[in-house]
């Protein structure tokens, strides 16, 4: 079983507890982990992008790290490129994958308790992105209902 | 009941310390759980051939042993599929009886198992005993409650899954009587480490689950008084619940078996039953006592180590009364599944998190906080591995 790297997460999660919600801001959503009764405030400035981000998350190491890295990731990024990577997020575990910048929650794919931790900021955040950021591409021959 | 009789902790290097969320399941139980589903696996109650007839008396013989130590009578018995499947029923039984203006009173003790099912059934009639700061339950709140409002159901857990304590539903049930209410008792944390007296303690419906008892999961026991069941009608319908069935309405069987609609979990009761046998042996050669005894000691020590680390937090201080074997507390500057998870990677198996019982996690001013919990298999040198990991959490986290 592979071993979190807490060192990573820590410096991570000091990002994420030093963040607070925006006080003037444009979207909001609050979202709760129902494993554990942890949540998320996060709040946005959007204007064809990410122009300002903040939040406050009360929850684990985890979460305040996975916190830490959206806002690395996200703060400044246009919608476009933040509707692909939220996408690829969100899938990594169900998909197993690692997306570029999540390499410090990969010892998670083997901690599936633990893996809504990760994606609470992320979800988080898909709750107040644009649809249209989000969609993704139809694949080819697409059909069905 | 020792270390030597659940194999699965053989050739581990764990301390497994979850117990209050699930139990080890007893070899004897899966053993006999095995001979009925390779030897004779048949529906209960209704084939005429060996098999069934063997499965149903092994069935019966169970309700029976399970009845006998509980000071109840074997047609009070009922099979469920656990003990939020038992409250669930009982919610629905008895809105029956209640009228739309009665209140039920809960505690914030209980687990989400022991208020949602009366939320879903009797919304916006609820009712909550506060409990104080350090979780005890004073006795004069509920009978201000019962004095105050139109209650006409109270139902309270029989030990905290949280702070260990034992309440006392002998007394909540005196008051509950004395105002005509209806007293339904949650015993999925009790009945690991006690008997309680079903016909003594004056209550209307105990529930508790097997799984928690190292039986099998998916199964739960409903006692239902005699008084209680002749005053409903079954609140589920299936095979095996009913004497005719007309187009339009229908006789139900009598005895429990009227509650307990479709194939019930026949394995899982067969399992129960070697537990409950075990706990029976211990009893009579004397060892239930010492066992529980040797558990109680090693909550306190660990209570003790945990109260002497720099850092820990106990969620509430040590029952005063009589309690179950666990203790909850927090690592300041931590969150309790960062706790946890240090400690699993060290072979300390914790809980942490709510523990379903959000209610009480804001009555003690936290959201979530790791359990040791106690179980027959545990030894001194469980207890003193998670003494030992302490120090190691504080340096994994920084905290």
């Amino acid at each position: 079983m592979s071993k979190i790297n807490y060192d990573r997460i820590k410096k991570l999660a000091t990002i994420g507890e030093q963040m607070q919600p925006l006080l003037n801001y444009d979207e909001v959503a609050a979202l709760v982990n129902p494993m554990c009764g942890d949540d998320i405030k996060l709040t946005l400035v959007n204007d064809k992008g990410i122009i300002a981000l903040g939040f406050e998350i009360r929850g684990c190491l985890l979460c305040q790290a996975a916190g830490g890295r959206m806002h690395e990731m996200f703060h400044g990024a246009a919608c476009a490129e933040v509707g692909k990577r939220l996408v690829e997020i969100l899938e990594m575990f169900a998909k197993e994958t690692t997306p570029q910048g999540m390499e410090p929650f990969y010892a998670m794919h083997q901690h599936r308790a633990r893996q809504g931790c990760v994606l609470l900021p992320f979800k988080a955040l898909r709750m107040i992105m644009p649809d249209e950021a989000l969609l993704p591409t139809p694949a080819a021959g697409g059909g069905g209902r | 009941m020792q270390r030597s009789d659940f194999s699965i902790l053989r050739g581990q290097d764990i301390a497994y310390l979850d117990n209050a969320a699930t139990s080890l399941l007893l070899d004897a139980a899966q053993e006999a759980m095995t001979d009925y589903e390779c030897g004779y696996r048949a529906n209960v109650a209704r084939g005429i051939y060996p098999w069934a007839e063997q499965a149903t008396q092994a069935c019966e013989q169970v309700r029976a042993d399970i009845a006998a130590s509980l000071g109840a009578d074997p047609a009070e018995i009922i099979f469920t599929a656990g003990a939020s499947a038992g409250l669930d029923y009982v919610a629905r039984l008895t809105a029956q009886l209640l009228s739309p203006e009665q209140q039920v009173l809960l505690t914030e003790l209980e687990h989400h198992s022991n208020i949602l099912p009366w939320q879903i059934n009797y919304p916006q009639r609820l009712v909550y005993a506060a409990c104080e700061a350090d979780g005890s339950l004073p006795l004069e709140r509920i009978e201000k409650f019962l004095e105050k409002e139109n209650c006409g159901l109270v139902s309270v857990t029989h030990a905290s899954n949280v702070t260990g304590a034992i309440v006392d539903v002998g007394a909540i049930a005196k008051l509950a009587r004395a105002r005509s209410a209806l007293m339904v008792v949650d015993g999925a944390q009790y009945v690991p480490h006690s008997w309680p007296r079903l016909d003594e303690l004056g209550v209307d419906a105990y529930i508790f689950s097997a799984h928690k008892c190292n039986g099998p999961m998916g199964l739960g026991v409903l006692w239902l008084s005699q008084e209680l069941q002749d005053r409903i009608q079954p609140a589920t319908g299936g095979g095996g619940s009913v004497m005719k069935v007309e187009e339009q309405a229908s006789s139900y069987v009598p005895g429990p078996q009227r509650h307990e609609a479709g194939t019930p979990n026949v394995a899982g009761i067969i399992g129960l039953g070697q537990v409950w046998q075990a706990r029976r042996q211990a009893v009579e050669a004397g060892r239930w006592h010492k066992m529980q005894q040797r558990l109680a000691d090693g909550i306190t020590k660990l209570r003790a180590a945990l109260a002497a680390e720099t850092g820990v937090e106990l969620a509430c201080a040590a029952p005063t009364g009589p309690a179950v074997p666990l203790v909850s507390f927090n690592l300041a500057g931590c969150h309790a599944h960062d706790v946890c998870q240090v400690l699993a990677e060290r072979g300390v198996y914790l809980r942490g998190g709510h523990h379903c019982a959000q209610p009480l996690m804001r009555r003690l001013g936290t959201t979530a906080t790791a359990r040791a919990s106690l179980g027959p298999h545990v030894e001194e040198q469980d207890i003193q591995r998670l003494i030992s990991a302490l120090p190691a959490i504080r340096k994994t986290l920084g905290a």
